[in-house]
């Protein structure tokens, strides 16, 4: 590929706001296109527009149980910083733990659960006090309940997104508004001895398919 | 209205770990309240299920919420506005449904045994069902008006990349969705900035759909 090595149309302080602004098209495969603005929605705000707004996506991330688990690491993306990251099997593992120290919430009941997170705290001790590979696989044997299932939520994944707005302009459809004219005139009534204004006008618009 | 280009990241999308206790549940349920604001609660919940039998995969996207019946609120989809009648293979830890998803939908994996566990999780949060957090929630003209984000119900598949202990990568999973397969270098695009040095004097700008 051999690019030109002046474009003239990229460059320079006009370019570089060209490329921001992305193409200006007025009019795609037949389509009118009709830009948006940014308008002030409240007083003392700044304006904005309103075909960008915040949207909340959610990725999950599903680890089956299998033996062998328990010595793998999963790499996933961390946006914030535009890289992957990796963790352990045991780290997620450890990240699921349940402390239910603290609530009064009667909807939160422990009691099958309690064994599992017990087993998960015994085992993270473990870690955390330089246990070997060898050690870890010795304890992580002791406790069949931890042969689990981990599943990772993002829920609040969140842009700023650009939409647009597809509608079929006419009447019926998209709708429309009708304005009437106005009339002012001036008058003389030579009969009373009085000048007058009439001002004539629809009260109200006319609007098709609010 | 579709939402057709990335015009920045504003959160959720990190490393930071849900722990599971009584504090940062509820922060994490604050951040998650707060749709005016960009996003700053913790980025990835983390749970343990006891593992079922079948080892098949799950469905994409799935609702992992634990309720999806219309008399509780939830919807599922509310930018489309419609009602999805086949969303019920999609629900893999759904407890109303369970009998009956599994009566239907043969190949629906079963997370059954792990269905307690995640009520415990769903419980410390305080959240019966996942449409709590989008109480009231909008369709996308109006959260414009508002500037208000809405909390999804369904989650795609994620990039992820499977090691095993000797550094040798042994599976991967290629992310779908809004978000699409996620890279080193693919924020450039989702922050809006992404621009293609194409030859001659076209300009393109990336692209990712949304669902």
């Amino acid at each position: 590929m051999n690019l030109e090595r002046t474009d003239y149309v990229k460059n320079g302080p006009d370019g570089l706001k060209l490329l921001v602004a992305g193409p200006d098209l007025n009019s795609y495969r037949g389509m009118q296109i009709i830009n948006s603005r940014k308008f002030i929605m409240d007083a003392g705000c700044a304006p904005r527009d309103l075909l960008r707004r915040k949207v909340r996506v959610a990725e999950y991330y599903h680890i089956p149980w299998k033996p062998g688990n328990e010595t793998h690491s999963y790499q996933l993306y961390d946006q914030s910083r535009d890289s992957l990251f990796r963790l352990t099997w045991y780290e997620l593992l450890f990240a699921s733990y349940m402390n239910f120290e603290g609530f009064i919430n009667a909807t939160v009941k422990p009691d099958k659960q309690f064994e599992v997170d017990r087993d998960i705290r015994e085992l993270e001790y473990t870690y955390r006090n330089g246990g070997t590979a060898d050690a870890m696989q010795e304890k992580f044997d002791e406790y069949s309940s931890l042969k689990l299932d981990i599943l990772i939520l993002r829920p609040n994944a969140e842009h700023y997104m650009l939409g647009v707005i597809l509608e079929r302009g006419g009447t019926q459809e998209l709708g429309a508004t009708f304005w009437g004219q106005t009339e002012l005139s001036y008058y003389d009534d030579a009969q009373h001895g009085i000048w007058g204004i009439s001002y004539k006008y629809h009260e109200c618009a006319v609007v098709t398919n609010e | 209205m579709f939402d057709v280009a990335f015009d920045g990241y504003t959160g959720g999308l990190g490393q930071k770990k849900l722990v599971w206790n009584q504090d940062n549940c509820a922060q994490m349920k604050e951040s998650m309240h707060d749709k005016i604001t960009p996003y700053r609660g913790a980025d990835m919940m983390i749970t343990s299920l006891k593992a079922g039998d079948n080892k098949s995969s799950w469905p994409n996207p799935i609702i992992f919420h634990n309720s999806i019946s219309t008399g509780s609120g939830v919807v599922v989809c509310l930018e489309s506005g419609l009602n999805l009648s086949n969303i019920h293979e999609n629900c893999v830890t759904t407890n109303e449904y369970l009998a009956e998803t599994q009566q239907a939908f043969k190949h629906v994996p079963d997370v059954s045994a792990g269905i307690d566990r995640l009520n415990c999780y769903w419980a410390m949060l305080g959240v019966h069902y996942w449409g709590e957090f989008d109480a009231g929630g909008q369709q996308g003209g109006q959260a414009a008006i508002d500037d208000r984000a809405n909390i999804p119900s369904m989650a795609f598949q994620g990039t992820m990349q499977t090691f095993n202990g000797s550094n040798i990568q042994i599976h991967e999973v290629h992310g779908s969705g809004h978000l699409g397969h996620s890279y080193a270098g693919c924020a450039s695009v989702c922050e809006g900035r992404g621009v293609i040095g194409a030859p001659g004097n076209s300009q393109t700008r990336f692209i990712r759909g949304g669902y």
